[in-house]
């Protein structure tokens, strides 16, 4: 990696931390890889939210893994809402692993030769809480098997 | 840049861009009534079409990429799980399935409030999604047209 890219890098990663501390956001910061951790409580599941700024790959990536596995029984079932609610958002995707279960939602924005204002991560951080809260009710229900199929799709 | 509006700072970024693919002389076609240029590609097998959006209000790039499948209604249910085995292995961009119609699109987006944006990021916003798109169109088509299994999809993606 070029000495230049990581400089990029390491300002990118100033600027997420400065507005993370503008907007008193609680966050653990790791300088050494660039990735910062918090937190956010939307209007029912607890939000955990993951930064890293990828030097290498000259990335921003936000990841939010959902706190809950979905069964073999309903992985089909979830990956069609995971489908229909996917098709629905501008940026930012859930990506359903439906060998396991898993469910993480991913918001990448590349500064790949860019100086990104702080704008961008408020941004990205708005969206995706937003985003987040108003779905991971709905997966962890299908999930559940408290909401069917048939009624996310009426919901959405 | 904070001076600029929102109008001014996407016509900006849309100028760029189309200077960026002038230089590599990448042909397209230009929309810039609307910000949105449209271009094609020939990947490993499948043709591709790229339709690149400069959304003002939302100071957003967007790039949007329909796949080309059979409309086979017995084959959608594989084609949602598809769609996520896919996207699950990307760090950038996802492939948005609309159940309802069958339709498959590729979407990679750029916020660009109050930055500056360089020429490499063009170029990268470019070659991923050719690469992305090259590598599954063929396989979500065969999946369509009942030429490839899912499941068989799942295990070459492991």
């Amino acid at each position: 990696m070029t000495e230049e890219k990581m400089q990029r890098a390491q300002r990118t990663f100033a600027t997420l931390c400065q507005n993370l501390d503008e907007h008193d956001w609680h966050y653990e910061k790791d300088e050494e890889n660039l990735e910062i951790e918090c937190g956010a409580r939307g209007e029912d599941l607890p939000m955990d939210i993951r930064i890293i700024v990828d030097a290498d790959r000259q990335l921003i990536i936000l990841l939010s893994v959902m706190p809950f596995v979905a069964p073999d029984t309903k992985r089909l079932d979830v990956a069609i809402a995971t489908s229909i609610v996917n098709n629905k958002l501008v940026d930012g995707c859930f990506d359903y692993d439906v060998t396991s279960g898993h469910m993480i939602f991913r918001m990448t924005s590349s500064f790949i030769e860019s100086e990104i204002d702080s704008e961008v991560f408020t941004y990205m951080l708005m969206i995706s809480c937003h985003t987040i809260d108003e779905y991971n009710d709905k997966f962890f229900m299908l999930g559940k098997g408290m909401l069917s199929i048939n009624q996310f799709l009426e919901e959405n | 840049m904070a001076e600029l509006s929102k109008v001014d700072q996407a016509q900006q970024v849309f100028d760029k861009m189309c200077a960026v693919l002038d230089a590599r002389e990448w042909k397209y076609e230009s929309f810039p009534e609307d910000l949105t240029i449209r271009f094609h590609s020939i990947g490993d097998d499948l043709p591709m079409e790229f339709i690149v959006i400069v959304d003002s209000e939302r100071q957003l790039l967007r790039v949007m990429s329909p796949v080309p499948v059979d409309d086979n209604k017995n084959k959608r249910l594989d084609l949602a799980i598809a769609t996520c085995v896919a996207s699950y292995g990307l760090s950038d961009g996802s492939f948005d399935y609309d159940i309802t119609t069958g339709h498959i699109f590729f979407r990679l987006t750029v916020c660009f409030r109050n930055s500056t944006i360089g020429d490499g990021l063009f170029t990268y916003l470019v070659g991923v999604s050719s690469a992305v798109v090259d590598k599954y169109n063929d396989k979500f088509f065969a999946i369509s047209k009942g030429l490839l299994s899912v499941d068989d999809f799942i295990v070459s993606e492991q």
